[in-house]
């Protein structure tokens, strides 16, 4: 009843789905201190630095922030207790990831925003097209026409 | 036949939109470039570290060995202001600004109103005894494991110097070097606003 | 006297370019075709005085000529030659001279190319716009960028560059081919607004001018990929892309160029997406000023920022003329730009293109609102708050799938409408690679629904380009590698690279710091061996002393190193960085209190990086092939895309589309 294209689509299909999910169960290496050292700088501004995160810069200060970050990973601490005890110390700036209350947050939605608008645009636009499917005249059309206008003319005169 | 007059053709409908929705799109495009525009030129492009989150708080914990083998406990300086200096031995403004706390610490620890104590920022011990002897200076300076007392105070770079009212909270914070006029000048100004004490939001 | 010749030739060339512009501006508005002839003159005028300049400068470099200001500035007596020669484009003014140099090369190369076709008003058009543009720039180098100012007191040496620039070689490649990819947009800018002015807004211009738009993107893209490179080399914290504002800066044009590129096959083939394009295509250009902006002003501050300036005002002026008046333009000739064909089904390969300009658009927004948010929202409430990767990865990456999965569809995708036959057909290998890819990935290691996707999506993308090779080479033996559709395979091919290498080497970093004590002490991470074997220093040529670090990485000795730049009184860090197609490992020295003996290491080790810098030559090859001129045909006339009678599905020619 399939046929056997349909078949092979249908086991490339599976075969995808499955290895996503199981790409998802499968762990990867155990994530150490370190990385999360190094995935919690990449969220934090260096203060002294012109824009740059944490885990880019080797400023002094960077790397006491760093170490900072390193102690309180190696204390227990959650990644959100590490993010309140920084912005209680220097301000909100040090975080680089714009906090969602308020305006700030805004950031986050406006993107998503832009692309529903746009991808709803290109839904409307690719609807409206293909509704108004008005054809122009073929060769074929026009030449019939045109004989038999010759034809009348002939009519006409005759 | 390659000639087609426009009679012969039959009429083909053109939805009226694209130009009209080319116009719209520009000009919606061509507002928003002008609030960028707008935006772009009215700022100044500096980084907003300078305002500090810890004013009007509890000032946060300092303990620790002095060099001089002293303990130190920021706690048990209740009752007086504390200027909480951080530095480092080989930065410029903070040479500079070293012969201002000298001054300022012989005229007021004697009376007991207030007290100075230096942190060392990413600096070692030795360096730090040898400075302070070369330019003086008896109050308490920590030189070991002072990251996080820098980091739990906000230090971006050194020179910078906190002011730490009686009631243990913060009320100041010196970007740069300091002289002894302007901690002078704060603690007065602090003095004469507030005759009652500063609260302590923790 | 460099003073005196370079800046003479500034002024003579400014000259030029009003003597141009204004001659233009006559004929054009008097319509008198003649006199658009002497404007080549005018031009040559311009060549001559801005090759002056850069020779001035050159030899003021060389010579250390410390009478002039921007020497005095930036030169230095030992800094290597190669670092010498560089200092050209290494500070703000000079950076405005070489623009300015290519510039005028490719004023000279369209005012060459077009000189039997002065009296044609759309390329009258065009230089005028494009003798603007010179006249803009050659005034900054007048004014606030002026690189030939005298010092009345010369040093007897300079401080040299920034000691971040002079510690790899990448200095001397990445901003001359940067600025070849900038500046050439400069060209099918100007021939839109020739269109826009003229009224004739059809497929003219577009085919004109297709060339130099691919040349200028291949550039473009070499130049950001160098650039991403150099970051990576120079300063040693495993990353290759921060979306740094000045990075985005450069990245901003490149996305509105690809759409551009994507999107005119499609106005060439049916006249379709016509405002797209020339909305593309002014974005482009008006980003690369933009760009230059956010970089010159201090506006946003970036470790990759020149200094700051007073051009700041003035590009962001110039900004907002190109702005009004292409907005301006597109506006009124609404009516012109009406499409003469329309989209049959989205299921096409226009459908796709008009996706893909869709898709490039939200990214472009969507980086450049990260880039200016810290702005507005200072100018809404005061605040100022920093945005950051976790923000632009976070964002970007289903663009960056949705992106994938375009790129597989639309080279099986015909025109006009697919059936569902012809592509599951067509799809049917690309579909098996992708899986094998995700399988084979798995088995390697990979985890995580998102890596493990991206390399599915890949290898569909990558199945869909290599059968189109596969297709072309089949029928036109060598040929099938040429030519705009075949190297245009290849470049995707080469974005494919990229993107995996992004994917594996962003989601299984790894990154620790070592401290070690001893000669002898060991450490491991992600299967590599670090034996520490000691300290050295090295002082070279010219002055700076490097600090190394000895680290044995699995049998070979890496020699990180702090570098104390004595006559700059920076010390910077010299990472080294140990390449294979498997990973990377890069080695960092992190600066420690005096006294220690021991030393302590960075490591960051991330699979594939070197992907990255394969796939980005082989997208400049991919782009080089795509230039190479197919056998002679009638270029397409709008058109030739008549409607179909059939209901059956349209295959697309065997042989490349012509032009």
């Amino acid at each position: 009843m399939f046929s056997r294209r349909s078949l092979i689509w249908l086991c490339l299909l599976a075969a995808g789905i499955s290895s996503l999910v199981i790409a998802t169960q499968l762990e990867g290496p155990p994530r150490t201190n370190e990385d999360r050292v190094r995935s919690l700088s990449e969220d934090f501004a260096c203060p002294t630095c012109d824009g740059q995160s944490v885990a880019e810069s080797n400023a002094v200060v960077a790397q006491e922030i760093r170490r900072e970050i390193r102690r309180q990973v190696d204390d227990g601490q959650t990644d959100e207790e590490i993010t309140e005890a920084l912005v209680a110390s220097y301000n909100e700036s040090i975080d680089l990831r714009p906090r969602s209350g308020g305006v700030v947050g805004l950031i986050w939605i406006l993107p998503v925003v832009v692309m529903v608008f746009g991808f709803a645009a290109l839904a409307s636009v690719f609807r409206r097209w293909r509704s108004t499917d008005a054809r122009s005249a073929s060769r074929a059309d026009i030449d019939l026409v045109e004989s038999l206008r010759r034809e009348r003319q002939e009519q006409v005169e005759s | 036949m390659d000639d087609m007059d426009a009679d012969d053709v039959v009429e083909v409908e053109l939805p009226a939109g694209p130009s009209r929705l080319a116009f719209f799109a520009a000009t919606a495009v061509g507002a928003v470039l002008v609030v960028l525009i707008a935006v772009l030129a009215t700022s100044d492009g500096e980084a907003g570290f300078a305002r500090s989150p810890l004013i009007s708080k509890t000032a946060p914990l300092i303990t620790g060995e002095a060099v001089d083998g002293t303990t130190f406990d920021l706690d048990a300086e209740r009752g007086r202001w504390v200027v909480v200096n951080f530095f480092a031995t080989t930065c410029v403004p903070c040479i500079e600004e070293h012969p201002e706390l000298v001054a300022f610490d012989e005229q007021y620890s004697a009376t007991g109103e207030a007290s100075v104590v230096s942190v060392a920022f990413s600096d070692t011990a030795s360096n730090v005894r040898e400075f302070f002897a070369t330019n003086g200076g008896e109050w308490a300076v920590l030189a070991e494991d002072t990251g996080r007392h820098a980091i739990s105070y906000g230090v971006a770079a050194v020179p910078e110097t906190y002011l730490v009212a009686p009631s243990g909270i913060v009320t100041t914070k010196f970007i740069g070097g300091v002289t002894k006029l302007d901690i002078e000048t704060e603690i007065d100004r602090l003095n004469r606003a507030n005759s009652t004490t500063v609260v302590a939001e923790s | 006297m460099h003073v005196l010749i370079g800046y003479g030739a500034v002024s003579l060339g400014f000259a030029g370019a009003l003597l141009g512009a204004g001659t233009s501006t006559y004929s054009l508005i008097k319509k008198r075709p003649e006199l658009m002839r002497a404007v080549r003159l005018h031009v040559g005028l311009i060549a001559v005085a801005v090759v002056i300049a850069v020779i001035t400068m050159e030899s003021a470099l060389l010579q250390h000529d410390f009478s002039v200001k921007y020497v005095a500035e930036h030169g230095r007596i030992d800094t290597p030659i190669l670092f010498t020669i560089a200092t050209l484009w290494g500070a703000l003014e000079g950076s405005i001279l070489l623009w300015a140099l290519i510039l005028v090369g490719y004023l000279v190369v369209v005012t060459w190319r077009f000189r039997d076709r002065t009296d044609d008003s759309m390329v009258g058009w065009a230089l005028l716009t494009m003798l603007i543009v010179t006249l803009f720039f050659f005034g900054l180098m007048l004014g606030p960028a002026n690189p030939f100012i005298e010092v009345s007191n010369p040093p007897a040496d300079g401080p040299g560059l920034n000691p971040l620039l002079q510690n790899n070689a990448f200095m001397a490649f990445h901003p001359p081919m940067l600025y070849l990819g900038y500046v050439g947009f400069t060209v099918p800018f100007a021939f839109a607004i020739g269109a826009l002015v003229t009224g004739r807004v059809g497929e003219g211009w577009l085919v004109e001018t297709r060339r130099w738009t691919v040349f200028a993107w291949g550039f473009l893209t070499f130049g950001i990929v160098l650039g991403a490179w150099w970051s990576y080399e120079t300063l040693g914290w495993g990353g290759y892309w921060a979306w740094d504002p000045v990075e985005n800066a450069s990245f901003l044009p490149w996305l509105t160029g690809t759409a551009f590129i994507h999107s005119v096959m499609v106005q060439e083939r049916r006249g379709m997406l016509r405002v797209w394009n020339l909305s593309l295509i002014c974005a482009t250009f008006a980003l690369t000023i933009l760009g230059t902006f956010l970089t010159r002003s201090g506006v946003i501050a970036s470790v990759h920022a020149f200094s700051e300036s007073g051009i700041g005002p003035l590009l962001l002026g110039f900004f907002a003329v190109i702005v009004v008046v292409t907005v301006g333009l597109v506006g009124m000739r609404g009516d012109a730009l009406r499409s003469v064909g329309k989209i049959d089904s989205p299921l096409s390969r226009e459908g796709a293109f008009l996706a893909n300009n869709v898709v490039f658009a939200a990214f472009a927004f969507v980086v450049l609102l990260g880039t200016v948010w810290p702005l507005i929202i200072e100018a809404i409430n005061g605040d100022r708050i920093a945005v950051g990767n976790p923000f632009f990865d976070r964002m970007t990456m289903p663009i960056g799938f949705v992106l994938l999965f375009l790129m597989a569809m639309a080279p099986v995708l015909p025109w006009r409408k697919a059936s569902g036959e012809v592509l599951s057909d067509r799809l049917l290998w690309p579909a098996v690679a992708g899986v094998v890819a995700m399988i084979g990935s798995m088995l390697l290691g990979a985890a995580g629904f998102a890596p493990v996707l991206a390399f599915g999506l890949a290898g569909v993308a990558a199945g869909s380009a290599v059968r189109q090779l596969v297709i072309a080479t089949k029928r036109q033996g060598w040929r099938g590698l040429v030519g705009r559709t075949n190297g245009g395979m290849i470049v995707h091919l080469g974005v494919i690279l990229i993107a995996v290498a992004f994917a594996a080497s962003n989601a299984y970093l790894r990154q620790a710091e070592f401290s070690f004590e001893e000669v002898g002490d060991s450490a491991e991470l992600a299967g590599h061996e670090f034996i520490f074997r000691g300290t050295d220093q090295v002082i070279a040529p010219d002055g700076r002393i490097d600090n190394q670090v000895l680290v044995e990485v699995d049998g070979h000795i890496e020699r990180p190193a702090l570098t104390v730049f004595p006559f700059a009184g920076r010390t910077i860090g010299t990472p080294q960085t140990r390449g294979s197609l498997v990973d990377d490992v890069q080695l960092s020295v992190i600066p420690t209190e005096d006294g220690a003996d021991g030393a302590v290491v960075r490591v960051t080790v991330q699979p594939l990086v070197q992907w990255l810098w394969i796939g980005g030559v082989m997208m400049a090859v991919g782009t080089a092939l795509a230039l190479v001129p197919g056998k002679r045909r009638r270029p397409t006339a709008a058109t030739s895309a008549l409607p179909v009678e059939s209901d059956e599905p349209v295959e697309p020619p065997a042989e490349p589309v012509p032009v």
